[in-house]
């Protein structure tokens, strides 16, 4: 703790912003004596946190890097495999977050966390010095055996991985099989998979005719709304919809398109894999992945990482406990950039966040079912926990919904990129 | 109240051992300014909640820092206190500090592996979790002496907290080993300072006439800017606003930055013939510090801005979901009468999460927006007509 100390001591000085620009010389604005705030990663999460962080106080430079120059939402894009949704729909630049909030986007990767001498490096050279650092680097799959996602799409991350599962939905022959898997939780987006399928089961009705879905869950039963989706997977796409719990993968032949679980081989026309999940690279290269070795632990009052200073982790890679979606995520940067904001000013983060979640479930292409919850800090345990009676799910998939679901999504994206 | 506040007064200790008789010189003699005055081998931050409470540190080599808890509307104040990582330091925390007679002063101990006490040191962040302290007289453990000082610390158990919340105690605190306590002399669990030495109630941190010999302790000093009994000269922190001379901007807190003022401390002595005068050129001219560090941060900013994933950025709403900028009475009573019924929509639900002091705290912090900040640009999506009302499920 002894340099993180000095340096929120002497935070602002013009000493200090003076010997990094000596140290470093492709620094970004040594010449300001703002506080150094840098988001990695331009997600829902990342994205959130750098724009309220500009939006809510002028002492603090934010610098989010990102290296991809177009952010594709998840959220959604089980409407671009039935093409309810252009793709470009779901396509979000970071040009607003530049513009309506001086964040500095830098187009880069980050190589190196140095969190010693708090600075990250990027693929280009550059150095970048940060007085606290916000990883939002979402999930990566952990690797299955014989799994090449160059042919077996997961398309759980938006943009090429979707549209590469529309097209081969799309050439698929009347009568095919649609086999999908669904990682042991906790992974993105709860009821991402049993939504998909749902989605596509009812696109293949009316599209292939004779065609199935293959649902292999790693899971002991549908984790989320389980009566809206057995209802779907039993009743409106009855024939069409096969359900198996604790089919857990454990290979898949890439060319033959074959999932080899637990429960036996399903060979498919079209295989859809969705590998088991942990925190992005990021955190296992900060050596912050110590829940689990898979995600990164924090406290939830400031999202700071409980293995190195002044460095938080939000969005899917952190470890609390609350599920991993994009509306959560944006909850939980509020809660890191307030934080942030009060210790960067001497204070303490506020002591009682809460965070929300709310979805919406595309059942078909016209009805949608949802999901909420409100999430309390408990002092007592130091985690965030669901107020009971917050939490809840639609009895009926409805067109209502389905409709609701569009407001939702443009609050949701305006308030994260716009 | 989201500031944290430091101060050096090691002279304020000493006048304890010396039972009182004016001002006494620091045995170390004039601070030396360093690079970080405050904290030179690193430090750690000791954190918890408590009742509204004046929270005090008292180290060894005579350097006290203090904070005091943050009123977050609710009967668990946080509190946030840096220490310094090479001393062992003692807390102390009060309740109702600025009534004479209804201030409670509590000791706190530490119960460590087998041994307990009140000097201690540690490594990193610690956390005391709720430490209950009495808000009243009457609610106290024990005051034979009646000074408002219980007679024995709140003591800590580290195995019970370590459990209950994690708070790391064992694994970095250490209990000082010392047979003799510099600042408790007598041993009796209680900081020196606040002893009553001539058992007039008072403890001594708050007598102007420690020994009782009608004769008021402290001179007046004719150049004490902050009247803290420190002459400016050897106080660290001239006007007692927090921020050390070295980093005041305002030394003398009369309004005009250093670089502007003849006379930083407001002594009478214009600068240039002032040997208690930093050198301007390294006095950092940080006002954007001192503002910040002492600007409070309404409770409803965090809490409102968990409504704007689905309303809207500053309840400004994009699409058909209503917006909730300016409205603070709707805000109130829409929400109550959800809580009121089962949740079947998503809203009703998300009501039922919150009490009813956040709730105000969400409508005040809206209300206080008003409707004209934005208006709607920004809208990825088109979305279909009509207004939700939330009652989206047909059922």
């Amino acid at each position: 703790m002894t340099q993180i100390s000095r340096r929120k001591f002497l935070k602002g000085a013009a000493a200090t912003a003076a010997a990094a620009t000596a140290l470093a010389p492709g620094l970004l604005h040594a010449a300001t004596t703002n506080h150094q705030v840098v988001v990695v990663g331009g997600g829902f999460a990342g994205a959130t946190a750098a724009k309220y962080l500009a939006h809510w106080s002028s002492d603090v430079t934010v610098t989010l890097i990102e290296p991809k120059l177009t952010y594709h939402s998840p959220i959604l894009s089980n409407l671009i495999l039935n093409q309810n949704l252009d793709p470009a729909r779901l396509s979000f630049s970071y040009a607003a977050l530049a513009s309506n909030h001086g964040i500095n986007v830098v187009n880069e990767s980050v190589t190196t966390i140095d969190t010693t001498l708090q600075r990250v490096t990027t693929n280009s050279g550059q150095s970048i010095a940060y007085d606290r650092l916000i990883l939002a680097p979402g999930i990566r799959f952990q690797t299955i055996e014989g799994l090449d996602s160059t042919l077996i799409p997961h398309a759980w991350q938006g943009g090429d991985q979707v549209a590469m599962l529309r097209d081969q939905l799309q050439a698929m022959p009347a009568g095919g099989r649609f086999v999908m898997t669904i990682p042991a939780a906790p992974y993105r987006c709860p009821p991402g998979p049993y939504e998909r399928a749902c989605v596509v089961a009812d696109w293949l009705q009316r599209n292939k005719p004779g065609a199935t879905v293959t649902v292999l869950d790693a899971n002991p039963g549908i984790l989320v709304e389980p009566e809206i989706i057995n209802h779907a997977f039993t009743s409106s796409y009855a024939g069409v919809v096969e359900y198996l719990p604790n089919a857990t993968l454990t290979a898949v032949d890439s060319a033959g398109k074959v999932a080899v679980t637990a429960l036996g081989d399903y060979p498919a026309d079209v295989l859809n894999v969705i590998p088991p999940q942990e925190g992005g690279a990021l955190i296992h290269e900060a050596g912050v992945a110590n829940v689990g070795g898979r995600w990164a632990g924090v406290d939830p009052l400031s999202y700071e990482s409980t293995a190195v200073a002044n460095l938080h982790v939000i969005g899917d890679a952190q470890g609390t406990g609350q599920p991993k979606a994009g509306h959560i995520g944006n909850a939980e940067a509020k809660v890191c950039a307030d934080a942030i904001l009060r210790l960067l000013a001497g204070g303490t983060p506020y002591a009682e966040p809460m965070t929300n979640s709310a979805c919406y479930t595309p059942i078909s292409a016209t009805t949608a079912s949802w999901l909420t919850a409100v999430y309390a800090y408990n002092p007592t345990s130091r985690q965030m926990e669901v107020v009971p009676a917050s939490a809840g799910a639609a009895t009926a998939a409805t067109s209502r919904n389905y409709s609701a679901m569009f407001h939702w999504a443009n609050n949701l994206f305006a308030d994260t990129f716009g | 109240m989201m500031y944290r506040q430091r101060l050096l007064a090691s002279s304020l200790l000493l006048l304890t051992a010396c039972g009182g008789g004016g001002e006494s010189e620091s045995s170390s003699g004039e601070p030396t300014l360093l690079e970080d005055p405050i904290f030179n081998s690193g430090s750690y931050t000791v954190t918890g909640t408590v009742p509204g409470t004046l929270i005090e540190g008292f180290c060894d080599d005579g350097s006290y820092y203090y904070t005091h808890s943050i009123n977050n509307g609710t009967s668990y104040h946080p509190f946030s206190l840096e220490l310094p990582s090479d001393q062992a330091c003692r807390l102390v925390m009060t309740t109702n500090e600025e009534s004479a007679i209804n201030r409670v002063v509590v000791p706190i101990a530490f119960q460590l592996d087998g041994g307990s006490g009140i000097a201690f040191s540690a490594s990193d962040r610690i956390d005391l979790g709720y430490i209950p302290l009495p808000l009243s007289r009457a609610a106290m453990v024990a005051d034979s002496n009646g000074d408002g000082v219980e007679d024995s610390p709140y003591t800590i158990d580290s195995n019970t907290l370590d459990s209950q919340i994690g708070g790391a105690l064992r694994a970095r605190m250490a209990l000082a080993t010392a047979l003799t306590d510099p600042l408790d002399s007598n041993r009796n669990g209680i900081v020196d300072i606040y002893d009553d030495d001539d058992g007039d109630h008072q403890p001594n941190r708050y007598d102007d006439d420690r020994d009782g010999d009608s004769v008021v302790d402290r001179t007046v000093l004719s150049d004490d800017l902050d009247g803290d009994g420190i002459s400016n000269d050897r106080d660290r922190d001239d006007d007692n606003d927090g921020i050390p001379d070295l980093y005041d901007h305002d030394r003398d807190n009369d309004g005009v930055s250093n670089d502007l003022d003849d006379d930083d401390d407001n002594d009478g002595v214009v600068d240039s013939l002032d040997s208690d005068t930093v050198s301007s050129s390294s006095v950092l001219n940080d006002g954007r510090a001192a503002a910040a560090a002492t600007a409070a941060v309404p409770d409803g900013r965090l809490l409102a801005a968990q409504c704007a994933q689905c309303h809207g950025t500053d309840g400004i709403s994009v699409s058909g979901i209503e917006s909730l900028a300016g409205e603070a009475g709707e805000i109130r009573e829409e929400m109550a009468e959800m809580v009121q019924r089962a949740g079947s929509d998503i809203m009703s639900l998300q009501a039922h999460g919150y009490s009813s002091e956040q709730i105000q705290f969400i409508a005040s912090w809206y209300g206080a927006i008003g409707g004209s900040a934005l208006s709607g640009t920004y809208n990825p999506l088109d979305s279909d007509s009509g207004e939700s009302d939330h009652d989206d499920d047909d059922d």
